[in-house]
């Protein structure tokens, strides 16, 4: 089968002209002569005459479904919601939080194991507050829980970011509490979700959510990529300027990717950052991560994407 | 927005169609080409000096649907199945597997090899094999020469040979056959 072979011409052997140009004489836009060509050829050539009168069946079947109306209000719509986007990254806002999905019961039961850290250290500065007030301590507030931070957090400023290989993808500190420009991963297959794990095995059909902690980062561009250097933008959806996130610590992306056939090492990179950043500037840094490597890319080895002035995070997978 | 009302009912009633129709045989989904179209009038109300500088309204309009639908193809993730089933009811519809539309077969497979090749060339292409358009049109709306849209079309067929090739022994004669007969339709026109 020739799918990449050229048209067929018509009987006589004339070459048929190109959608194209079959366009530009609905539209009246093509030169007198030429045009006449056109009505001449199509008159003898079956497949050209079939094409222009299904484009005249498109155009009336496409009033009937589309009124001038209901187009003139979504472009309005549309206007106004671009030109809200360009006002918010002028001004460097966050943009109203997008709809979020309610996140599978695993996930739920990891944020209130994470939360039990937060909710610890909450009850002693509770305490503190209450010890000072009924004892009336000459003792700043301040000063003491400077003392209660340091004795808390001064450990974990000291400890390495590790990824623990049965916890999700993260930036998960060794006492639980999950740092900024987290990526957590979830997995849905055959009706069961749970933590997804990074370096395991994924399958056509699985489909992944994702909750992010991005802490000071507010914005976001996730991408994937193989070992055959292919690139795939998921969030924002259709490439662009980084996704704005919304304030909280879990972000739930919305909706879910799902997995297709390709066999082999795929990488998802979430590029955290404080400002907006394009899509090229993403592009350029995987670029220059790849250069000189041969395919297929040895995901497992590489570095993250380097981006100025952004925090890279990967989970890597094994499609099989 | 930049025009009145009645300048893009106007515009709206003699190109809608067409850019719809345009939108819909690229991305293949009759609620993903309605966005789409929409988003070319935008850009059409951003652009209105460049749309009316052109020599052509139609040739403007084609061009950047063309444009911004290889972009949409590109950056939704184009190996993944969609998760919502599509409707049953698009075949149905006016346009859909119609003469109107793209071959499905021609345009799956060259969609399928489009994200292996840079942006200008995906253009080529899709103007090339799913067009039909003659060296002349392209070289036009592109403003590249026809040399250059040749090598163009050349590196396309060897990446599709190569992509396409190796998996089995049907697949590699399949991929001779198909490159034999487009060079031999191709072949008076390259003045071979």
């Amino acid at each position: 089968m020739d799918l990449l072979a050229t048209h067929r011409s018509d009987s006589e052997g004339a070459e048929c002209p190109s959608r194209y140009q079959l366009e530009l004489y609905l539209a009246e836009e093509l030169p007198e002569d030429v045009s006449a060509k056109v009505e001449t050829h199509s008159r003898g050539c079956s497949r050209c005459a079939q094409l222009l009168n299904a484009c005249r069946a498109d155009n009336d079947a496409f009033f009937e479904r589309h009124s001038f109306e209901s187009f003139y209000q979504s472009l309005e719509q549309l206007v106004e919601k671009s030109e809200a986007l360009e006002t918010a990254l002028e001004n460097n806002a966050t943009l109203p939080a997008t709809e979020t999905r309610q996140a599978s019961d695993a996930s739920r039961k990891l944020q209130q194991k994470d939360n039990k850290v937060f909710s610890w250290m909450k009850s002693w500065g509770d305490l503190l507050s209450s010890w000072s007030a009924s004892l009336r301590s000459p003792l700043p507030l301040g000063a003491v829980m400077a003392v209660l931070a340091l004795l808390t957090v001064g450990p974990l400023l000291l400890e390495e970011y590790v990824d623990a290989p049965d916890t999700p993808q993260g930036v998960r500190l060794r006492s639980g509490i999950i740092a900024p420009g987290a990526l957590e991963v979830y997995l849905l297959r055959a009706g069961e979700a749970g933590p997804a794990l990074s370096g395991h095995v994924f399958l056509e059909g699985d489909r992944l959510q994702f909750v992010l902690h991005p802490g000071s980062y507010r914005y976001l561009h996730l991408v994937s990529f193989d070992a055959e250097g292919r690139l795939t933008w998921f969030y924002p959806q259709d490439g662009g300027t980084s996704l704005a996130l919304p304030p909280g610590n879990d972000v739930f992306l919305p909706g879910s990717i799902e997995l297709d056939d390709y066999v082999g090492l795929e990488r998802i990179e979430a590029v955290f950052s404080r400002k907006p950043i394009s899509e090229q500037v993403v592009r350029d840094a995987y670029e220059a991560m790849k250069a000189g490597r041969e395919l297929p890319l040895p995901l497992d080895r590489m570095p993250p994407v380097a981006v100025e002035d952004a925090l890279s995070r990967t989970f890597l997978m094994v499609k099989e | 927005m930049t025009l009145n009302r009645v300048e893009i009912e106007r515009l709206y009633k003699k190109h809608g169609p067409m850019v719809h129709r345009r939108c819909r045989a690229l991305l293949g989904d009759e609620e993903e080409a309605w966005d789409a179209m929409q988003e070319v009038f935008m850009r059409l109300l951003k652009n209105n000096a460049a749309f009316r500088g052109d020599a052509s309204p139609t040739t403007w309009l084609y061009r950047v649907s063309t444009n911004l639908c290889l972009n949409r193809i590109r950056d939704k993730k184009t190996r993944a199945r969609k998760l919502a089933e599509p409707d049953p009811s698009a075949a149905t519809r006016p346009g859909m597997g119609t003469p109107a539309s793209f071959d499905p077969e021609r345009r799956r497979l060259v969609l399928s090899l489009l994200e292996h090749v840079d942006e200008e060339t995906r253009r080529i292409v899709v103007y090339y094999f799913l067009d039909e358009m003659t060296l002349d049109e392209i070289s036009e709306l592109m403003n590249l020469s026809a040399p250059t849209l040749r090598k163009r079309i050349k590196h396309f067929r060897s990446v599709a040979g190569r992509l396409l090739g190796p998996r089995d022994s049907a697949g590699m004669t399949f991929v001779s056959v198909m490159l034999f007969i487009g060079f031999l339709s191709h072949g008076t026109r390259w003045g071979f």
